[in-house]
């Protein structure tokens, strides 16, 4: 077994800061496994680097979250989240129990609890502080902060189940303080939103020392790297972890675990394991490596040292597919093998959160499509490269899907995609459609644009916007501007002087892409018959003996029509019966197009986005029209039909 | 031994009358072709002339069926919602065909004629129904009864699970448990029609009294030639699954190819369906003392008696 150590404390991780360590957090914690309680002590270091004075600072308390029927999450969610029920009596909450600055003036009185998005007199998942003496530009403060934190039966990515501990979101946390100017603030003022049930976190980056007091047969894995072992001769032992330049520290605890190690270049790679799945390890450890080495070649480096990828104990998958810095839940169950690729899909996904969000670190509340969409965008990409496009999900006796076309379908398949716009504030998609929205069609106009572009190009843009945003908090406008800037470098005037109109359609829009090939027309031309008047005479014209052989021309017309009301630039390819064809390129704005034709060659079929640049195009199977249909896959399916059927009635029979 | 005599009867006497099982065949091909077509007619008004259709001769095409079912689905769903009526109709025109198979099987020396045939199909009837109707009831009761208690065993035992092996062993069992009665309760259906038939029983609730204490007196005689029979549909369908496996439906000819042997397939099914019902005959007339007489349009009338093997 291998695992990263910190030979001494005090020792550091990186020789230079990768981010701006605007906090560092020293947390004593114990965990009791009987009565699923944290006891923990916190001193917080906080800098304010606007040019603002301070004169509050605002918390987190995430846990309360789940502390009864009445917070924001639990109404919102009513009780049911990523399809799991909050277990009756389990329950959870945080305590700060005390708060005092350095100089020992105490703050717990002083501690109210604020709802900045909904006014929900219920709902304790933020805190305001008022401070005595404001927080000077450059200034730092420390605060002592000792809490309690009850741990929920598993749910919504946390919690125990039995002796398996996932424990995320657990200490009181810091906001981030935005400076006007910064992201969408357009005063000083603290970006710190109530826990809902389709956010997830935003937070400030840093340096984390944490003790983690544990029975001495748990075994531990956390965030960062472990940088002491303590035996407290008590029957408990005392796990230290070191983690620089991380937004949050998370950890998980049983003494079930198997743990399991492998290498991947610079980055030590451990999996623990739930004992009845270990042979399913493999697949962790083959496709976290895929990530890793496509990532380092398509976007950046991967920095840390370590990853450790959590396999959650049965009756806990609320736990898994989650992502925290250096550290990730997954999902895998016995019996399960390759053909559903859901252990390597889950795998992928939350080690590219690593990238969006752990390293770009954009605000999850406000724009969740920025990690969840930008990382669904990825996972595609990696999974279909890796497993092949059509077999990247699903791969069972004939039934195949790849990943990329089952996230297509996430989208294109709602009953409305047109609920919501993707840049909707993560609370607010009240009618639904926050998944599909902010993964799934995020996913699908990030490829349209990729295949737009060109990947080379999108390439660079994504490497761009990594390397420019990374450790810091762009919003959405600042993604788009790296797209303006990068595009037009390549592409010239091609889409215009930027793509803020792309952006305004899919993302700020809720309007869908069809387009449609609408018709094809052949007619022959019939050469003039019949008597005609020449020079003063009566002339007939006609049927020759050699008419027969006589070459014929055709009049043939194509119309391809804007159905959604998304307008993209596109081409429409012509096919003609003696096999050349032509592609004839459309703007994509008007409601349709004509394209005329005179030749001997009729036309055989055509297609509208021929290469599927538009696969943003909710169906793509009104794209193309030909003159001679094949008739024999509608049989084939009729006939797998009747065939079950017949089946089905034998079935029904059995009790006649 | 006697269930083994009797699954001979059963695969012997199944394989003699080809005509009568071609009638079960064609019936069950009758009633599911019109939903078949319906099915095909979505398939071609949505696709029209597309060539998206193309995509779908190799492996089903996951983008094309997606896009088909998001602009057809109401389509398909008005025909998938006529599935259940038709199969209840089918239901009872099994009903009605179970007293043909009965009266042609029940002269161990007749054979299939279409006036035998429709003629105790006309007899039995009215009895069967009112049989249907009181095995429905029961079955309902037994799966209440039965999902009831595997789903609170069940529960109980994998509460706290913290390995899915144990859910999935508990499930397989809790499957198989909740399945033993629903299935005696069917083979207990049986023997009431066989009941009737052979002792022209008028009573119902009597014949179904006496089909149950039949089964339940020669338990595992009867529920070994049930375990017995139910091989052969099992192997037919592993072979059926193995040539579908190996020929798919990726080109005309094979397309043509795997119609043929699906309903090869299914004309084997009815052939099952005979070899299930003569193998119930001939053990209830081994076990049974029978008296038989004369009923006007159900065929020659015998007298059987406990055969000593």
């Amino acid at each position: 077994m291998l695992i990263v150590v910190l030979s001494a404390s005090g020792q550091t991780i990186f020789k230079e800061p990768l981010s701006p360590r605007i906090v560092t957090y020293k947390i004593s914690v114990a965990l009791d496994v009987v009565q699923k309680i944290l006891n923990g002590k916190e001193t917080l270091t906080w800098r304010n680097t606007s040019t603002d004075r301070v004169v509050e600072l605002q918390f987190h308390l995430y846990l309360n979250a789940f502390k009864n029927t009445e917070s924001t999450f639990m109404k919102e969610s009513g009780g049911v989240n990523r399809g799991f029920e909050l277990a009756q009596g389990g329950w959870g909450w945080v305590d700060v129990t005390s708060m005092k600055t350095a100089d020992g003036e105490d703050l717990t009185g002083l501690i109210q609890f604020i709802h900045p998005d909904d006014n929900n007199e219920q709902d304790q998942t933020v805190i305001r502080v008022p401070l005595s003496k404001p927080v000077l530009p450059g200034q730092t403060i420390q605060l002592d902060i000792a809490f309690t934190s009850k741990l929920p039966r598993v749910f919504a990515r946390t919690g125990y189940y039995q002796n398996f501990f996932m424990i995320g979101q657990w200490f009181p946390k810091i906001g981030v303080y935005e400076a006007a100017g910064q992201r969408y603030a357009t005063k000083g003022q603290w970006n710190c939103h109530q826990f809902h049930a389709n956010t997830e976190f935003f937070a400030d980056y840093g340096v984390y020392d944490v003790d983690m007091t544990v029975p001495k047969e748990y075994v531990v894995g956390a965030t960062g790297l472990l940088s002491n072992v303590k035996d407290n001769g008590n029957g408990t032992k005392t796990i230290t972890h070191h983690a620089e330049d991380v937004h949050d520290f998370a950890w998980t605890a049983s003494p079930s675990y198997v743990d399991l190690s492998d290498q991947w270049k610079h980055v030590k790679i451990r999996v623990l394991m739930q004992p009845q799945r270990v042979h399913q390890a493999v697949r962790y450890f083959e496709s976290v490596k895929a990530t890793l080495e496509y990532f380092e070649e398509h976007v950046g480096k991967y920095p840390y040292p370590n990853i450790t990828i959590v396999d959650p104990a049965f009756g806990a998958t609320g736990a898994g597919g989650m992502e925290y810095p250096t550290l990730i839940t997954a999902g895998s169950m016995w019996g399960v093998g390759k053909f559903l690729k859901l252990a390597e899909l889950v795998t992928v996904h939350e080690f590219g959160h690593q990238y969006w969000y752990g390293m770009v670190g954009s605000n999850e509340f406000e724009e969740a499509w920025m990690d969840e969409g930008i990382n669904q965008y990825y996972e595609t990409r990696i999974m279909d490269h890796t497993y092949g496009k059509e077999t990247s999900a699903i791969e069972l006796s004939g039934l195949t899907a790849g990943d990329f076309e089952s996230t297509r379908t996430g989208y294109t398949g709602m009953h409305n995609p047109k609920i919501a716009p993707t840049g909707t504030l993560g609370w607010l998609f009240k009618q639904g459609g926050y998944g599909n929205m902010t993964y799934q069609k995020t996913a699908v106009f990030m490829t349209t644009l990729e295949r737009l572009i060109g990947r080379p190009i999108m390439d660079t843009l994504m490497k761009t916007y990594f390397e420019r945003w990374k450790f810091k908090h762009p919003s959405g406008k600042d993604f788009i501007a790296v797209v303006n800037e990068i595009v037009p470098k390549y592409h010239g005037n091609k889409f215009g002087k930027d793509l803020n109109w792309y952006f305004d359609q899919v993302l700020y829009g809720t309007d869908v892409c069809d387009y449609e090939l609408t018709t094809i027309e052949n007619k022959e031309v019939i050469s003039p018959k019949g008597v005609y008047e020449k020079d003063g005479k009566k002339t007939t014209v006609g049927f020759t003996k050699d008419s027969a052989s006589v070459a014929k021309t055709f009049e043939s017309r194509v119309v391809a029509s804007r159905l959604g009301e998304i307008k993209l630039p596109t081409t429409v390819l012509v096919h003609f019966d003696n096999g050349q064809e032509v592609r004839e390129p459309w703007d994509g704005q008007s409601r349709w197009v004509e394209f005329k034709y005179r030749r001997p060659e009729k036309i055989l079929w055509a297609k509208v986005d021929p290469d599927t640049t538009l696969i943003i195009d909710i169906n793509l199977n009104n794209n193309s029209k030909t003159t001679e249909p094949v008739r024999a896959p509608i049989w084939k399916y009729t006939l797998k039909f009747l065939f079950w059927f017949q089946n089905a009635l034998q079935l029904s029979g059995m009790i006649g | 031994m006697r269930i083994t005599r009797a699954f001979s009867s059963g695969l012997r006497r199944a394989t003699a009358e080809p005509r009568m099982v071609l009638v079960l065949y064609i019936v069950n091909l009758l009633i599911a072709l019109p939903v078949a077509m319906a099915f095909r007619s979505v398939l071609q008004a949505g696709f029209g002339s597309s060539m998206a259709p193309s995509t779908l001769m190799g492996s089903l095409d996951f983008t094309t069926w997606q896009d088909f079912i998001t602009a057809h689905g109401d389509e398909l769903s008005a025909v998938f919602r006529q599935i259940f009526w038709v199969m209840i109709v089918f239901m009872l025109i099994n009903t009605f065909l179970a007293g043909g198979i009965l009266t042609v099987l029940k002269d161990s020396r007749g054979k299939y004629t279409a006036s035998s045939f429709f003629g105790g199909c006309g007899a039995y009837l009215g009895r069967f129904l009112r049989l249907l109707v009181l095995f429905v009831i029961v079955l309902l009761l037994v799966a209440l009864l039965s999902g009831g208690i595997v789903g609170f065993v069940g529960q109980a035992l994998t509460e706290n699970a913290t390995s899915e092996l144990t859910y999935i062993w508990v499930q397989v069992a809790m499957s198989i448990v909740f399945m033993v009665p629903m299935m005696i309760v069917l083979m207990i259906a049986d023997y009431a029609k066989v009941s009737v038939v052979l002792n022209d029983e008028r009573s119902m609730l009597k014949s179904a009294w006496k089909s149950t204490t039949f089964v339940f007196r020669h338990f595992f005689k009867t529920i070994g030639l049930e375990l017995l029979m139910l091989l052969v549909p099992i192997l037919l369908f592993a072979a059926y699954l193995l040539i579908d496996l190996s020929i798919g439906m990726t080109s005309d000819l094979t397309i043509v190819l795997l119609m043929v042997f699906q309903q090869l397939f299914m004309a084997s099914r009815a052939w099952t369906k005979v070899l299930f019902f003569e193998g119930e005959l001939s053990l209830y007339g081994s076990l049974q003392p029978v008296v038989f007489s004369n009923v006007e349009g159900a065929g020659s009338s015998f007298v059987t008696e406990p055969v000593k093997l």
